[in-house]
């Protein structure tokens, strides 16, 4: 995997040290910690806000920082996309103005482009307080894509949006990434926004990268396990139709998998189309385990799938069964041993369709050009 | 340093305004020691002048539109300098685009006090500029001199009347434009 950023830094104020030596991957990684770990603080010394007491940055390619030769790249120079937790529109301008602040007209990316691609055509002429927390956070997001950055860092992207808003954001962002091939770094307290965007977790606490790596193998990781358990688990799984068909109402969603058979019964208003992708949030809690196919149960979704593993933590088991995607199931000590459960056995995964949440990322996404 | 530099910027503010007149006088009077020079190499007098009443006014009431500016400047959010830093503007850029017109209306509002304080300007200007009729004459020094001229009680009220009217306009412009600015600067 190719490294974006290699950083190694040291960073004390008051009685807070950050002190971090990570190679963040190239594509979208999420940082994930409980509140003051040191999330923000790390995206605002790599733009260059904050200054390190000592160490080194060096993000694709190129030196930010480095104590010892005295380099520091000023912020302005270090194109260091980061978009901040409430947007920092500047409100005595315009959508437009804001959005063309930073703006070279030399740039790859065009002003029309930006726009449709967020979807923020109707806001141009408005002023930010005209505009509602998901409309300042796209703009705050284009604004920062028209700058050209090297990489785009958004801090705590949700928190500023309300339940309903919070994840439209998310289908936006993986289209920007599609799009534009640029590294994303996501930071948030919130694993299931996260999730939804990213299975490249970093775990920060206490001002020290505990763990980075895909979050089951994080799940269940010693030492950054704890952190990950104090939130609820979740399944987040991004998916492309092979094939769509309806089935008693159901939209029924076939998936590139081993397991032809496999597919999603979901309840979606909206009509899919073939090689579409959706994000599918399944709670492992409402999942359930059988041996065998189950005909006469309310459950629509009977996923066949092999175990990988089986790991307990506390009272909780926890089986990782691949359907064609690795989907984490909950379920009690006494399930496992009445099932005899083992590591490659066959089993399927029942749940309802009530269970499952779903998030369109529509077919443009899939479109490289 | 810079407490010592804005100390003295700020002197006029607090001193009697005689003290400033009669330093001034000491500056600029011909036997002064600018005041001859511009004599003697460009044939300008400015004491008990039209000049002298402008520069005493200046001289008193600028601290107090400097120290307003300096507040409405500071006010701006940080974070949206930051925000145009990120987006690769250089410090003055900011300034110009982001700091300036966010803090415009602080601004303006101290500039219109300061030119209410000009306005009531007394001791400076009787003391550098004399209370010459229609050359260095402001509106407290032909109240006074109203006031001291039996039988031009009648004129003393009107401009005393003028005097207030003059101040509550001014003093509410600056209360206006003050509170757009704190809209202004939230962000």
């Amino acid at each position: 995997m190719s490294v974006t950023a290699d950083i190694d830094i040291k960073y004390r104020r008051g009685s807070f040290l950050l002190q971090m030596r990570i190679a963040i991957p190239d594509g979208i990684v999420g940082f994930f910690g409980p509140s003051g770990s040191g999330k923000s603080s790390l995206l605002k010394l790599l733009a260059g806000i904050e200054q390190p007491d000592e160490g080194q940055i060096l993000v694709r390619g190129r030196q930010f920082y480095n104590c010892a030769s005295k380099i520091n790249v000023p912020v302005r120079k270090r194109k260091m996309g980061l978009v901040f937790q409430e947007g920092r529109l500047f409100p005595h301008m315009t959508i437009r103005k804001n959005l063309l602040y930073g703006y070279k007209p030399t740039s790859s990316i065009s002003f029309q482009e930006v726009v449709a691609l967020l979807e923020i055509e109707g806001l141009l002429e408005k002023k930010p307080d005209q505009c509602s927390g998901g409309e300042r956070q796209r703009v705050a997001i284009g604004r920062m894509l028209l700058n050209s950055p090297e990489v785009l860092m958004l801090d705590e992207p949700f928190s500023s949006l309300d339940q309903r808003l919070r994840r439209n954001i998310i289908p936006y962002l993986i289209r920007i990434h599609e799009k534009y091939s640029l590294p994303i770094w996501v930071v948030s307290h919130d694993i299931g926004d996260l999730l939804m965007l990213t299975d490249q977790l970093m775990v920060i606490d206490c001002g020290q990268v505990i763990g980075s790596g895909s979050y089951l193998d994080l799940l269940f990781d010693p030492i950054a396990g704890p952190i990950l358990q104090r939130e609820e688990e979740i399944n987040a799984v991004r998916l492309r139709a092979q094939s769509i068909d309806v089935l008693n109402g159901l939209t029924a969603f076939y998936y590139y998998s081993d397991y032809p058979a496999n597919c999603l019964l979901i309840d979606m208003e909206k009509q899919l189309m073939p090689d579409e992708q959706i994000i599918v949030s399944i709670p492992p809690q409402s999942i359930s385990l059988s041996p065998e196919r189950v005909d006469s149960i309310s459950a629509r979704n009977q996923l066949q799938g092999e175990i990988i593993s089986i790991k307990e933590i506390g009272r909780k088991v926890f089986c990782q069964v691949n359907v064609g995607f690795p989907l984490l199931v909950e379920i009690t000590c006494s399930s496992k041993a009445r099932l005899a459960l083992k590591e490659g056995a066959q089993v399927f995964c029942l749940f309802k369709s009530i269970s499952v949440k779903i998030l369109p990322l529509g077919k443009s996404l899939v479109l490289r050009d | 340093m810079k407490a010592i530099v804005e100390a003295f910027l700020h002197i006029p503010m607090v001193m009697p305004p005689v003290t400033t007149g009669y330093v001034l006088l000491l500056i600029f009077g011909t036997h002064g020691l600018l005041g001859h020079f511009l004599k003697k190499n460009l044939g300008v007098n400015i004491a008990f002048s039209f000049s002298a009443a402008v520069v005493a006014s200046i001289i008193v009431s600028f601290p107090l539109a400097v120290r307003t500016v300096k507040q409405a400047v500071e006010m701006v959010d940080e974070r949206l300098e930051d925000a145009g830093a990120i987006l690769g503007a250089s410090r003055l850029k900011i300034f110009f685009t982001i700091t300036v017109p966010l803090a415009f209306p602080g601004i303006l509002s101290g500039f219109l006090l300061s030119f209410t304080r000009s306005l009531g300007e007394f001791g400076a200007t009787i003391t550098f500029a004399g209370n010459i009729f229609g050359e260095t004459r402001t509106i407290p020094l032909a109240l006074f001199s109203a006031m001291q001229t039996p039988g031009k009680e009648a004129e003393a009220f009107r401009l005393m009347l003028i005097s207030i009217i003059l101040s509550f306009v001014a003093m509410l412009a600056s209360e206006l434009v003050n509170r757009r600015y704190y809209k202004s600067v939230r962000l």
